[in-house]
């Protein structure tokens, strides 16, 4: 039996980061929100989810979805970023790419585009763990 | 979702011919707060669809609030001169007149404000005391069809008048 993806969103609309997870639920993944930077450091870090969804504007966070993505990419490299953010924030998209971030989609978001880049990277993690 | 603008085709030509452009903060702000009101309906509406059940009173009045957040922005956005003390980025704006040209302000109320007043109106009516109750899911993809028309609409006219960071 496939062995089920563990997935985190973490955005700070709630509205977002609930029903995100309630659909990749619905999907067949073993899915988390958070709606703070800090809280979901500390998921990642007990948890190690496989992919991580990432809003680049975390409101009063203390820390940014861009340093989360780098804090996580620290700890484990292999850990799958997905990155939110605005068409017009070009720096944070520069920054998730240096920081090895595999998509960033923008907002407004297309629910279907967001389960579809989940999907296509959950086959990479299984391609690479055949290998 | 909205109907197309009877005079698309010569305001989008008059963007063209006068260069008309909207300020790369505007912008900016415009995706900041309305981006995840849009994304968040979108995603309620996205679930329940696929699960095929009706959006239940208490989810239609999120997406009421959302749809009532972003008109208010997207009215301060376009009549700067009527906002009062505001967030930092709002007070920008106001403060440094950063005012959209006529055919912007058209466009933008013509395509966003209508497919917001469509939610606005689809999810009043089963929220009423009155009304229904929980939202179908025929109708729950006519709100899912009016995200997908904002987002269509500033897709195209962030590409017709953005203008990179200098310029």
């Amino acid at each position: 039996m496939e062995k089920v993806l563990k997935v985190l969103v973490v955005d700070d609309e709630n509205g977002v980061a609930d029903y995100m997870q309630r659909i990749l639920a619905l999907k067949g993944y073993d899915a988390f929100m958070e709606t703070d930077g800090i809280y979901a450091f500390n998921f990642f870090k007990s948890q190690r989810p496989e992919i991580v969804l990432i809003d680049v504007d975390l409101g009063y966070s203390e820390i940014n979805g861009i340093e989360l993505l780098r804090r996580i990419k620290e700890i484990n490299k292999d850990t799958i970023c997905i990155m939110f953010t605005r068409i017009t924030d070009e720096d944070s998209v520069a920054k998730a790419k240096e920081y090895g971030a595999l998509h960033y989609l923008y907002k407004p978001l297309d629910t279907q585009k967001v389960v579809d880049v989940v999907n296509e990277a959950a086959n990479l993690i299984r391609e690479h763990k055949e290998l | 979702m909205a109907n197309v603008h009877c005079d698309e085709e010569k305001l989008y030509q008059r963007i063209a011919d006068e260069n008309i452009t909207i300020h790369p903060f505007v912008w900016d702000t415009l995706y900041l707060y309305i981006g995840d009101y849009i994304s968040a309906i979108n995603c309620i509406a996205f679930y329940y669809t696929e699960k095929n059940e009706p959006v239940p009173i208490v989810d239609g009045h999120k997406i009421l609030r959302y749809t009532r957040i972003m008109n208010e922005i997207v009215d301060k956005i376009l009549h700067p001169e009527k906002m009062g003390k505001e967030k930092e980025r709002l007070e920008k704006i106001k403060n440094e007149q950063m005012l959209m040209h006529g055919v912007v302000r058209e466009l933008v109320s013509h395509y966003i404000s209508n497919d917001i007043m469509g939610i606005n109106l689809i999810v009043s009516f089963y929220l009423d005391p009155l009304g229904p109750g929980p939202i179908p899911v025929e109708d729950t993809k006519k709100l899912l069809g009016y995200t997908q028309s904002m987002n269509a609409f500033l897709d195209k006219f962030r590409k017709a008048t953005f203008k990179a960071k200098g310029c």
